[in-house]
C-alpha cells in the first residue's frame, strides 16, 4: 500500500487499551485483509468514536497508511452495524468472539479474501438475530474452504479409498482428514469420525450460507464436528483459542 | 557507556510500569538518584507498604488497610443497597461523586471473551453469597457501557433474576451540560429509551 488515506468496509477483530487513551486494533477488511491500527484518543473522546471500535462491530473505515509505521492510524469509523443484541447477552457475545478470533488468528496481515468478510459479516448477522450453537460450525468449515484448509473428508486422505460403512474411520489433524482403521495406525493422535458426521461437513462446507437454515444436523453430528473441526484447527494455528476456553468455562458454569 | 549497575536495574524496574517508556524511567531514575534520602526512604516504605497493608475487603472486596473496611464499617450506609462495579477506579468514582448512601460491591473486572475471562475470574460467588446472607433489596449494576461492560451487567441480570430482588442498571445518554444536537445516535437512542416522565 502507498502513502495515503484509504476507506475500507471491516468489523474489528479485536481492541487493546494502549498508553494513556489510546487503542490499538485488529481489523479484517474487505480490501486489504487483515490490518492493525491504532485509533488515538479513542478511551477519551466521546464523540470520535464512540462504541463503533468495540471488537465485532461491522464499519466504514477511514485509515492513514504511511510506510514508516506498521500500524495505520484510524481516522474515522462509521458503524453500519453493531448488532447490538450481541451485547446484551454473554453467550452470543462469546460465540460471536469466537468468530472474530478464528478470522483473526487464521488469517495473515496483506492477504485479501473479500469472502472471509462477507462470510464473518453474514455469520455475525445471523447471531445477532438469534442464530443457534450449529453457525459456529458452519463457520469453522465455511472458513476453512475460503482460506484453502479443508480437511479431505471424502474418502481416506493417505489409501485414497472410499470410507465404508462397516468398518471405523478416524480423522487424523495431523493428515489433514479423514483415514481408514488400516491407514490410522501411525497416524498420529486420530479422533473417530462417524461416516454421517463426514458426510456432513463435506455438506456444509459447499452449501450457499443463505440455504444452511436447511440443513438440520443431530446433535451427534454437531458434537463430533466441534471435537475435529476444533482439533483441526488447533494444529493448523498451533495453539489454544482464548475465546473457546471461554465458551467451555460458560457452558459448565451454566451446568 | 552505560549507566551503573544499580541505575540500570532501577530504570528497567520502572520502565515496567503501565504507560512508561525508557526516556522517562531513566528521568524518574535520576530523579531518585539527586533526591533527598529522606524522600527515596519513604518513597520504598510507602511502595512496600500497600503491598503489605492493603488486601481485599472480606465483604465489597475493595482495596482496604481494614478489614471490612470503612465503607462495610460504616452503620450509616444502607446494608440492603448493593452498587456493582467493575473495578476499584469506578467505585472510587462514584464514592468521588458523594450522593451514593449504599455499599458496593467489586468484581475486578469484566466478562471478556477475547481475553478468556469468565465468571470463575470474577467476584461473582462473592457476590451471590452476600445476596444470599445479607437481605439485600436492591441491585445496582454500575459495570461500563461498552459491550464488555453491558454483558457482564446482562450476565448478573440473569443470574440475579431468581432472587426476586430489586434489579438496576445504571442510566446511559446524554451527559451533563452537552447538546442534542452533537450527539450520536446510539447515545440518543439510549436516551430516547431511557427517558423519564418528568413532574
Amino acid at each position: 500500500m502507498k502513502r495515503g488515506l484509504y476507506r475500507a468496509e471491516a468489523v474489528v477483530l479485536n481492541s487493546l487499551d494502549y498508553s494513556e487513551s489510546d487503542r490499538i486494533l485488529t481489523f479484517y477488511t474487505l480490501e486489504h485483509g487483515k490490518i492493525r491500527g491504532i485509533a488515538k484518543g479513542a478511551r477519551r473522546s466521546k464523540k470520535r468514536f464512540v462504541g463503533n471500535l468495540d471488537p465485532t462491530s461491522h464499519i466504514n473505515l477511514i485509515f492513514f497508511h504511511s510506510e514508516k509505521s506498521e500500524l495505520m492510524r484510524v481516522e474515522e469509523a462509521h458503524l453500519i452495524d453493531g448488532f447490538n443484541n450481541l451485547k446484551v447477552d454473554i453467550d452470543k457475545l462469546s460465540q460471536a468472539c469466537y468468530l472474530i478470533e478464528l478470522v483473526s488468528e487464521m488469517t495473515r496481515e496483506g492477504q485479501a479474501a473479500p469472502q472471509v468478510l462477507h462470510l464473518l459479516v453474514n455469520f455475525l448477522k445471523m447471531l445477532d438475530d438469534g442464530g443457534e450453537d450449529c453457525l459456529l460450525r458452519f463457520f469453522e468449515i465455511r472458513l476453512l474452504a475460503i482460506l484453502g484448509y479443508l480437511p479431505h473428508l471424502s474418502g481416506c486422505v493417505t489409501c485414497r479409498q472410499p470410507l465404508s460403512a462397516d468398518s471405523k474411520a478416524y480423522f487424523s489433524s495431523e493428515k489433514g482428514g479423514a483415514v481408514c482403521k488400516k491407514c490410522s495406525f501411525g497416524a498420529g493422535s486420530v479422533i473417530p469420525i462417524s461416516l454421517g458426521t463426514a458426510g456432513f461437513l463435506s455438506m456444509a462446507a459447499k452449501f450457499d450460507t443463505a440455504k444452511l437454515g436447511r440443513l438440520k444436523p443431530n446433535a451427534v453430528f454437531l458434537e463430533e464436528s466441534e471435537r475435529i473441526l476444533y482439533d483441526f484447527i488447533k494444529h493448523q494455528i498451533g495453539k489454544e483459542l482464548k475465546t473457546k476456553k471461554f465458551l467451555d468455562k460458560m457452558r459448565n458454569a451454566s451446568l | 557507556m552505560q549507566y551503573a549497575e544499580p541505575i540500570d536495574n532501577l530504570i528497567k524496574a520502572i520502565s515496567r510500569l503501565p504507560g512508561i517508556g525508557e526516556k522517562t524511567a531513566t528521568r524518574l531514575a535520576l530523579y531518585i538518584l539527586n533526591a533527598k534520602k529522606e524522600y527515596v526512604e519513604e518513597l520504598a516504605a510507602n511502595l512496600l507498604g500497600v503491598k503489605e497493608k492493603v488486601a481485599l475487603c472480606s465483604v465489597c472486596m475493595t482495596f482496604s488497610d481494614t478489614d471490612p473496611c470503612v465503607i462495610c464499617a460504616d452503620a450509616g450506609r444502607d446494608a440492603e443497597i448493593i452498587c456493582v462495579v467493575s473495578d476499584y477506579k469506578d467505585m472510587m468514582a462514584l464514592e468521588g461523586m458523594g450522593g451514593f448512601k449504599g455499599r458496593y460491591h467489586i468484581l475486578h473486572g469484566n466478562l471478556a471473551p477475547l481475553k478468556g475471562i469468565g465468571p470463575e475470574e470474577l467476584r461473582i460467588r462473592e457476590l451471590l453469597a452476600r445476596i444470599e446472607s445479607q437481605g439485600i433489596k436492591e441491585v445496582i449494576l454500575a459495570t461500563g457501557f461498552d459491550a464488555e461492560g453491558e454483558s457482564t451487567s446482562a450476565y448478573l441480570a440473569k443470574l440475579l433474576k431468581p432472587y426476586n430482588i430489586k434489579l438496576t442498571r445504571l442510566a446511559s445518554g446524554i451527559p451533563v451540560g452537552s447538546y442534542v444536537e452533537f450527539m450520536d445516535g446510539a447515545t440518543l437512542g439510549r436516551a430516547l429509551e431511557g427517558r423519564r416522565e418528568v413532574s
